[in-house]
């Protein structure tokens, strides 16, 4: 069924440009048919919830990217931003300041060093890639300092049902994860900040012409981001039951994948937030269908990288 | 304009994006799932076993007895890992989506003492039985939680670190400095490894450098050089793991201390028994995680077959040096001396 419609779809109405446009929703429904196809695991509600419960982590990071990419720049510091929000979380919990409490402290400890990146990047005129580089190193080593290099132990009943649990078949976390990318949607189509944030990204010097605060537009950029790695530091915690101050490279790289998979161009000023969720979740999507059907660990990050070049060369087609 | 030129794409990406979903739900009513559930009777034994990641042999290892056991046993046995030694949230999504299949036993390797107890919630609700493998899950929270596990199998790495700590306080003359190359930082069987080499060690050696290497061939040979530097004089050196053990073996060689700064690692990885044929490495503690696996495989057929197995399996250890080094490799990744299993002795 799905063989039939989706090439139907692919070859009747959508040109070259505009497939390229959708190149991730399109790779997303051309990985799920060649996933059922391969295995009958693959497509049923326990193993799609999965899938979706292990794709938030990565789509509220992609959120955060999505809003830095938007404006030109990129955020490398999120690899140690979320295990360094994680750890505010388990050393507050651990020293009995209560889950609420521990979880604000998260938020502020991630948002603080978005903060920081936005200001060195938009204040002191600091290129963005060398910044977030820098704040990468940074916060890795504050993260260690705060736990000394060991795993602490988040042992709370709220966040675990927090990861298993839901309303019905809706599990808390993809509510969390819809809940902030239709915000990011919102603020970025829908407020007159999005529309600085796009002409920002667009061409910074015309913005700053026609009079808008570029400056505070791309702090607004880069504190997001670290917000968003405080909102997954929180889902990280609940998944692992603790907060380990590993660097999380691959949620890095994987989150930039994801926008630019999205169809988002890193030179800023075009933004797709629904994009950058399909490109969360295809990205996701491969990594749970690879489980499925045992093809050997060592492929996985060929067939990722992979899709990600493929998506790259998609978009050469872009206008 | 600024406005049409935003909001044209995106209608059409929601327009993309409904039609997508639509088919997936499409699909999804078509109810491939049905099928499969006939499949898989009660007996059939079917073993899912998550570990770290393969880049580091020792998984690979683990892994390899794992599926050769399962090969021989007939059972279906499916092995899974992270990307890296520390990938918490990788592991942990591989083992969720391997718990939502028709498995009957899980075996896990923890990256950290917490990160795998919340998707084995639902296995544990199920009363799917769960081994832990090699390190040590954490007890309090599996047992908040409501995880708890049929059996710990691993080596004991108190052990490995006192026979490390007596082979170096042999090779060394028992007496001299020494430096201790540790593993990530908070990882338990590197605690143990090294409270093991420091209790047999203490009043005799003298420790001048403790500095972490993460488990890290090539960071273990930097640290090694930098040690080499600060403390000249040292005669020994203690690793954690082997990929350590082979990076301090190739910053003495470059150094031209080989021969008089002698390493004792642990693990037993076949780079690491090259090493000590070849005299470069002077000894490793070999643990046999192929020999875990196969454990592993065991415990499992005998759990779902409702046999009882001890609640704590220990795997064999032995020290390999030059005089042993080549019967070690021919029979690799087979232990090269009997030891007792308490499974195939209890079992049948």
């Amino acid at each position: 069924m799905a063989e039939a419609q989706a090439p139907g779809l692919l070859g009747g109405r959508l040109s070259v440009a505009a497939a390229a446009r959708f190149a991730a929703p399109i790779g997303l429904v051309v990985v799920f048919a060649v996933f059922f196809i391969a295995t009958p695991d693959f497509l049923t509600t326990d193993n799609i919830s999965d899938l979706l419960v292990s794709a938030a982590i990565l789509l509220v990071l992609a959120m955060g990217q999505q809003m830095v990419v938007t404006v030109a720049g990129i955020d490398l510091s999120v690899g140690s931003n979320l295990p360094w929000a994680a750890a505010v979380l388990g050393y507050a919990y651990t020293h009995g300041w209560g889950l609420a409490v521990s979880v604000v402290l998260a938020l502020l400890a991630a948002l603080m060093v978005g903060v920081v990146n936005g200001l060195l990047v938009a204040r002191l005129n600091m290129t963005d890639f060398i910044v977030t580089l820098g704040s990468l190193s940074v916060v890795s080593g504050f993260t260690l300092l705060l736990t000394s290099g060991n795993t602490v132990a988040v042992n709370s009943g709220f966040l675990r049902g927090l990861a298993i649990n839901g309303i019905g078949p809706v599990r808390w976390f993809w509510v969390l994860a819809f809940l902030v990318a239709v915000l990011v949607g919102f603020v970025l189509f829908r407020t007159r900040t999005g529309t600085y944030l796009l002409s920002t990204g667009g061409n910074i010097d015309a913005a700053r012409g026609a009079g808008i605060h570029v400056d505070r537009i791309r702090l607004i950029a880069y504190a997001s981001s670290g917000l968003a790695c405080g909102i997954a530091a929180v889902l990280f915690v609940a998944r692992t039951g603790g907060a380990d101050p590993s660097l999380q490279t691959d949620l890095l790289l994987s989150s930039i994948a994801a926008v630019v998979l999205g169809g988002s161009s890193l030179f800023g000023g075009k933004a797709s937030v629904l994009g950058s969720v399909a490109g969360a979740l295809l990205l996701q999507s491969l990594i749970n269908g690879f489980t499925l059907v045992n093809i050997s660990q060592y492929y996985q990050p060929v067939a990722v990288g992979g899709v990600v070049l493929g998506a790259a060369f998609i978009s050469r087609f872009q206008k | 304009m600024h406005n049409h030129t935003v909001r044209r794409p995106r209608s059409a990406a929601v327009a993309a994006t409904a039609t997508a979903v639509t088919l997936l739900v499409l699909v999804a009513g078509c109810g491939r799932g049905g099928d499969s559930s006939g499949s898989g009777s009660k007996d059939e034994v079917r073993i899912a076993i998550v570990t770290r990641d393969f880049t580091n042999p020792y998984w690979a290892a683990l892994r390899d007895g794992a599926l050769a056991e399962g090969k021989k046993q007939g059972v279906k046995v499916e092995v899974q890992a992270g990307a890296s030694e520390t990938d918490s949230t990788g592991e942990n999504a591989k083992l969720s989506t391997l718990a939502g299949q028709k498995y009957n036993c899980f075996g896990v390797v923890p990256v950290n003492a917490t990160n795998v107890i919340t998707p084995l919630v639902p296995v544990a609700q199920k009363k799917i039985p769960i081994l832990n493998l090699d390190t040590q899950i954490d007890a309090d929270a599996s047992k908040q939680a409501g995880v708890s596990y049929a059996s710990f199998i691993g080596s004991d790495n108190l052990s490995a670190g006192q026979q490390a700590g007596k082979a170096l306080l042999k090779l060394m003359g028992g007496k001299g400095d020494v430096a201790i190359l540790q593993g990530i930082a908070g990882e338990q069987n590197g605690i143990n490894r090294q409270k093991g080499f420091s209790q047999e060690v203490a009043g005799k050696l003298n420790i001048v450098a403790t500095q972490p290497a993460d488990y890290d061939q090539a960071k273990g040979q930097t640290v090694t050089e930098g040690i080499l530097k600060a403390h000249p004089k040292i005669t020994g050196i203690f690793a954690a793991n082997d990929t350590m053990g082979l990076g301090a073996a190739q910053a003495v060689h470059n150094a031209g201390l080989t021969g008089k700064v002698s390493i004792i690692s642990v693990d037993g990885i076949t780079a690491a028994l090259e090493a000590v044929k070849a005299g470069k490495l002077s000894g490793t503690i070999s643990q046999y995680p192929y020999a875990e696996g196969q454990l592993a495989v065991q415990a499992c057929i005998n759990l779902v077959k409702k046999k009882t197995v001890p609640t704590r399996i220990v795997a064999p250890i032995a020290l390999i040096d030059s005089s042993n080094a080549a019967k070690a490799i021919s029979s690799f990744p087979q232990p090269f001396v009997p030891f007792a299993n308490p499974l195939t002795s209890a079992g049948k």
